[in-house]
């Protein structure tokens, strides 16, 4: 059966289809058949980039295609610096394209850590966040591969019996031998330190080595003598942050003083917790000779900064 | 206010006023490079956009002549997709096919606050959807071989989606 049809058999209709918006957009489809894959991929990094989503979404984003896949690897991934590493979506306090929720099962695989230096070659700063439900059976591994960050924080808390035998010791150890490069460490996470004492000592820290080269040192929760923490401490330490969690925090200042340790001579920028007693200020008014800011906690809402 | 002609590349000439086609980056330096202050004559070749798209970005350009420098992309700084005026949220109800040439528009002729608000509604296509609703809205090909996916797919295993 032929069809024949009069073009001026809908000239009628035209005036009604040109004041359709959809028959407007239909013309220019047909004149503007552009997809996404006609994109260079700059611009495609830029619409991802507007999505501003968190590093663990944009590991999904990959499965798009090779492209996407390239472009989030190769120029949003390779360039990425920080890392903060989450297992419950309850520790995430502040939105960050850096957070990364991961499922516990990473931080139980032998692998992931690998999977992160060939996702992130040029990491400088890993924040890992700790949570009582899960166990970092290979915290120490995933740290080691990083061997070239600068940065680590260890947040949270930690639940000390969900953890191997001498899980501290033996990441403390790994910090110790294979992250050469650590400048600033953070550790901050409830029950990392104090865990695996033996029942009739105080915990200790022993990390000569990398507290010697630290330039910031932030520590909380830490239930040993602080006077091991400071006599590690290398001239370079400019600054030093001590948490609440710091128990014998105001005994400790009086027994450092005879050690004359090196931060008293570098530390520039000390932050005291509300704990610290008039006592304990005014000390580290006296012996931090190079104290430019020092900072009083109140309450958690209150901070003053002398300069 | 001085006019100069702008060339489509479907040879389609355009009459703009000279503040609103210095909006273009790409404009701005070819006209500051030719000693261009007003219409001489000769249109200026616009090659990479054909009559359909010129005429929108030319209305964009209008309607946004007076608005503040848009700031240099700070990687940093957070990034947002919620703040597209209603005005540009209407502008660009378009179909795809022409929000691509917009968007390809608005880079060859290095209008940045056009390419900012354009790419933030693709952005907004994006959101919340999986890789495969991703390529459905979007025709894209899933071009992983199976092991490839299943890779990638073990990769993906470590991180949550949502």
């Amino acid at each position: 059966m032929k069809l024949n049809i009069d073009c001026n058999t809908f000239e009628h209709l035209k005036p009604m289809l040109l004041s359709d918006n959809l028959f407007k957009s239909n013309v220019q489809s047909k004149s503007n058949n552009k997809t996404i894959l006609d994109l260079p991929s700059h611009l495609i990094r830029k619409i991802i980039i507007q999505l501003n989503y968190p590093t663990h979404k944009l590991v999904h984003l990959r499965m798009v295609s090779k492209q996407w896949k390239s472009i989030i690897n190769k120029t949003i991934f390779a360039d990425q610096e920080t890392l903060n590493l989450f297992t419950s979506i309850d520790d995430i306090k502040s939105s960050s394209k850096d957070n990364c929720l991961v499922r516990s099962k990473a931080m139980k695989n032998v692998k992931f850590g690998s999977f992160l230096v060939r996702l992130f070659p040029r990491l400088q700063s890993l924040v890992v966040c700790l949570n009582r439900n899960v166990g970092f059976y290979r915290l120490s591994e995933l740290v080691r591969t990083v061997h070239y960050i600068k940065t680590l924080s260890i947040i949270g808390e930690l639940d000390p019996y969900y953890q191997n035998d001498n899980f501290c010791s033996n990441l403390f150890e790994t910090i110790e031998n294979h992250l050469s490069h650590l400048t600033d460490l953070e550790m901050s996470a409830r029950n990392l330190i104090h865990y695996n004492r033996p029942r009739w000592g105080k915990p200790l820290i022993k990390m000569l080595k990398t507290f010697w080269n630290l330039q910031s040192l932030t520590i909380d929760n830490y239930q040993g003598e602080m006077i091991h923490v400071f006599t590690q401490l290398g001239p370079k330490c400019i600054q030093l942050r001590l948490g609440d969690g710091l128990t014998s925090l105001n005994e400790s200042f009086p027994k450092i003083r005879s050690y004359f340790p090196n931060c008293f001579h570098s530390v520039r920028m000390l932050s005291l917790p509300t704990s610290a007693n008039i006592e304990t200020i005014l000390f580290c008014l006296n012996y931090f000779k190079e104290l430019n800011v020092l900072e009083l906690s109140f309450d958690k809402n209150f901070t003053v900064r002398f300069f | 206010m001085p006019i100069i002609k702008l060339l489509s590349s479907d040879e389609e000439p355009f009459e703009v006023d000279v503040d609103i086609a210095r909006m273009s980056i790409t404009l701005r330096t070819m006209l500051d490079d030719l000693g261009i202050e007003e219409d001489d004559g000769e249109p200026i070749p616009v090659q990479n956009v054909n009559s359909s798209i010129l005429r929108k970005v030319i209305q964009w350009c209008t309607y946004h002549k007076n608005d503040p420098p848009t700031p240099d992309d700070d990687e940093q700084r957070e990034k947002r997709t919620d703040d597209i005026p209603s005005w540009d949220a209407d502008f660009l109800k378009v179909d795809q096919g022409t929000l691509f040439e917009i968007i390809l528009a608005a880079n060859y002729l290095d209008i940045k606050g056009l390419l900012d608000v354009t790419c933030k509604t693709v952005a907004n296509m994006i959101r919340g959807k999986t890789p495969e609703e991703i390529r459905k809205t979007f025709n894209i090909k899933n071009d992983f071989t199976p092991q490839e996916e299943e890779q990638i797919r073990r990769e993906n295993e470590w991180c949550e989606e949502k």
